[in-house]
């Protein structure tokens, strides 16, 4: 204790328990001077520590707010500018890209500083050729602040400009959508704007549904958590749906075809085409005349397959059985008006003869049987009065006569009076196959439980049965034996409807389709073609949908039942027609 | 004693003062290093990104068809027949010769030569199925991903 104290010289360490024996004789009232001084002291120092530990404090409280903040990334060093915002890859059901990002940087440059433009451009026209150009050498020498030298280059290109090091020179990098297929499903990818926002198909859905458009509007450009979306769409079957309806229009000069292929029990669509099309590379052909969605967003009579729903409409009403007949003789007279029909058999018919022959008597009779009021609830459970309800914007409204009348429920049983789209058509056939649930087709994946939980049944599931008979029947020895793939068991009915011109008919101008299913004895998928004003060739007389849209389903169905998976089967009895 | 604890004190300052120095440098090396690689996996995502859409340009069904077409001759390449889709239960075991299978035959026969058939009915589907529930064959490996073969390009 006493080097210690030694080390300090006496008076500057005043211990005031040593102060008080070494000074006894000192007045009593200076002690108490001295013990006030040294209370002030105490407080002194007690202040200085409050202050130092709240100065440490603080210090210590910076350090764990700094160290709970987490690393602040110092990405800016290098990063490009990204001036389009990303969106997520969209690809079809087995994973194949239909649409992608893709970085693309472009050519810039700050004429002021560079420093030799004849070895700038010496050097830049090593990789791009055309920068030989004297327009360059103009926008190099002008000593402007920035100047673009060329928009979207490729990566390599990229990559050797970088390490040709000429300064002055920069890139800035953009996200442009790429879509590899091209046409190839161009009507229901649809496309983007020059600032990467959706404008049509399910580019535009899915900005509307995740607010990617909001949030490119905020400044809030990431990658991160941009899910790619899966459609329903397989590419191998829309390539061969698009590849067979380009061949059919032009075997039979048509100005348009539309080919849809649907998922029975789920309503997923699995190819949807229609022709002509575009390349969404290039967005400005979308806007050309003739190359409309006319699978969603385009109506037309369909004509004759409407006696589909017309039948089932009837064998569902419990009015109209499969062995009762209709007179289908001479015509049906309503005042000036007359409905005959193209093959006239002129006899007696039965439902399902009215069907395979495709009697517009019979199946007006059939109508009226069942009464407009019938036709009309029955037309609604269907969506045929309402727009498709799906995820693609471009849907078209329906047309449909406002006024009830034994007329026009005559005309609108063999699809005359009422317009659709092809895709209302096809979906309406999905409860008339699966068993009578009705489910809105979609563009995305979904699984059959998840459809089933929202399938609404429509009509009877006997009722479904006889349809499939009936498909079958008209597949095996009606109208539809073109469409027939031997194992695949295809079914279905023509349609040859003519078309309106100026307010009439026009007998040379038609409108064909084949709406199927197969396999039609437990039928998986619908497949619906539709020709547009298709020519008849040379050594066949007429321009039938039996003869040009029946066989372009044959073709379809033979090339993409095998990648569904549709086991061929020859060992089933043939259809006969039922005798009454 | 307290010269000893005061000592101790500046050793244990300076120490700490080493220290966080130390870890310092060390926090900013590993701060450029992350830089360095999370731009390095940006690089690398664009990269894959642009591959994955070249490859699927190559993929095409357009494509592939129109080179199936081109070398059509060439290869023999024929679309599928309905005629040749078939189930494993629809291929029956080879028929026995009357004299045991030993005469020569051509080309598979003569391979076959010597082999005697396990039963004389049924399928090879019946026969597999047997021998799957004897000792199920654990499947090797997981199937290759479009990211394999994209790495298989690359190299």
């Amino acid at each position: 204790m006493s080097t210690t104290m030694d080390a300090f010289p006496a008076d500057t360490f005043r211990d005031p328990a040593q102060e008080a024996t070494h000074a006894p004789a000192q007045a009593p009232a200076r002690g108490k001077a001295r013990r006030s001084a040294t209370a002030a002291g105490r407080t002194r120092v007690k202040v200085a520590m409050l202050g130092f530990v709240a100065i440490y404090g603080a210090i210590a409280g910076k350090l764990v707010y700094l160290g709970l903040k987490g690393p602040e990334h110092s990405n800016t060093l290098g990063a490009a500018i990204v001036q389009s915002s990303p969106r997520p890859d969209l690809l079809d059901r087995n994973g194949e890209v239909l649409a992608t990002d893709i970085k693309t940087s472009s050519l810039f440059a700050e004429p002021r500083r560079i420093i030799d433009v004849d070895e700038a451009i010496e050097a830049l026209s090593s990789v791009l050729p055309d920068m030989r150009e004297p327009s360059v050498r103009h926008k190099l020498k002008s000593g402007a602040g920035f100047v673009w030298l060329k928009r979207e280059i490729t990566p390599e290109q990229r990559f050797r400009i970088h390490r040709l090091g000429i300064p002055g020179i920069g890139f800035l990098d953009e996200n442009k959508r790429f879509y590899p297929g091209g046409g190839m499903a161009s009507h229901v990818v649809g496309h983007v704007n020059v600032d990467n926002q959706g404008i049509a198909g399910i580019e535009k859905y899915i900005d509307d549904e995740m607010n990617l458009n909001e949030l490119h509007k905020l400044g809030i450009v990431h990658d991160r958590g941009l899910k790619p979306r899966k459609l329903s769409l397989d590419l191998r079957v829309q390539h061969v749906v698009r590849d067979e309806i380009a061949a059919a229009k032009e075997r039979f000069h048509a100005v348009a075809a539309v080919g849809i292929v649907l998922d029975v029990h789920t309503g997923e669509v699995i190819a949807m085409s229609s022709l002509p099309d575009y390349d969404p590379n290039n967005p400005s052909e979308a806007l050309e005349k003739d190359r409309m969605n006319r699978a969603t967003a385009g109506v037309f009579e369909m004509g004759s397959v409407f006696k589909t729903f017309n039948s089932a409409m009837a064998l569902d009403s419990g009015r109209v059985s499969l062995n009762d007949s209709f007179d289908a003789r001479g015509g049906l007279a309503f005042g000036g008006q007359r409905i005959s029909d193209f093959h006239g058999k002129n006899r007696i018919l039965s439902v399902p003869e009215i069907f395979i022959y495709s009697s517009n008597i019979g199946s007006a009779r059939m109508a009226l049987k069942v009464g407009p009021q019938g036709q009309y609830d029955f037309f609604t459970k269907i969506g045929f009065h309402s727009k498709l309800k799906t995820e693609l914007p471009e849907v078209a409204m329906p047309l449909w006569p406002k006024r009830l009348s034994e007329v026009s429920s005559a005309t609108q049983s063999f699809g005359h009076g009422i317009s659709v789209s092809p895709m209302h058509t096809a979906a309406a056939t999905i409860p008339l196959m699966n068993g009578g649930k009705m489910i809105p087709p979609t563009f995305f994946v979904r699984t059959r439980a998840e459809a089933d939980a929202m399938a609404v049944q429509v009509v009877k599931p006997e009722t479904s049965e006889k349809m499939k008979y009936l498909f079958k029947l008209n597949g095996q020895i009606g109208s539809g034996t073109r469409a027939d793939v031997a194992g695949y068991r295809v079914g279905g009915k023509t349609g040859t409807a003519e078309k309106i011109e100026n307010g009439r008919y026009v007998a040379n101008k038609r409108f064909n389709s084949y709406l199927a299913a197969f396999p039609i004895d437990d039928p998986q998928y619908v497949v619906l073609v539709t020709i547009d004003e298709p020519k008849a060739e040379k050594d066949v007389g007429a321009a039938t949908a039996g003869l040009n849209a029946a066989p372009t389903v044959a073709a379809i169905v033979k090339r993409i039942a095998p990648m569904l998976n549709v086991p061929p089967r020859f060992d089933l009895a043939p259809a006969t027609l039922a005798s009454n | 004693m307290m010269r000893t604890v005061n000592i101790i004190l500046i050793g244990g300052m300076m120490a700490g003062a080493g220290v966080v120095y130390f870890l310092k440098y060390e926090a900013e090396h590993a701060t450029t290093r992350v830089a360095q690689l999370s731009r390095q996996i940006q690089q690398e995502r664009e990269a894959i990104a642009t591959l994955r859409a070249e490859w699927s340009l190559l993929n095409q069904p357009k494509r592939l068809q129109e080179m199936a077409d081109r070398y059509h001759t060439y290869l023999e390449l024929e679309p599928l027949d309905p005629n040749q889709v078939a189930t494993l239960d629809d291929i029956p075991f080879r028929q026995v010769m009357p004299d045991g299978g030993t005469a020569g035959g051509k080309g598979p026969e003569r391979l076959f030569a010597g082999v005697k058939p396990i039963e004389h009915t049924g399928t090879i589907k019946k026969s597999t199925d047997r021998v799957g529930k004897a000792d199920k064959p654990e499947p090797k490996g997981v199937d290759p991903k479009p990211n394999d073969l994209l790495n298989t390009i690359i190299r």
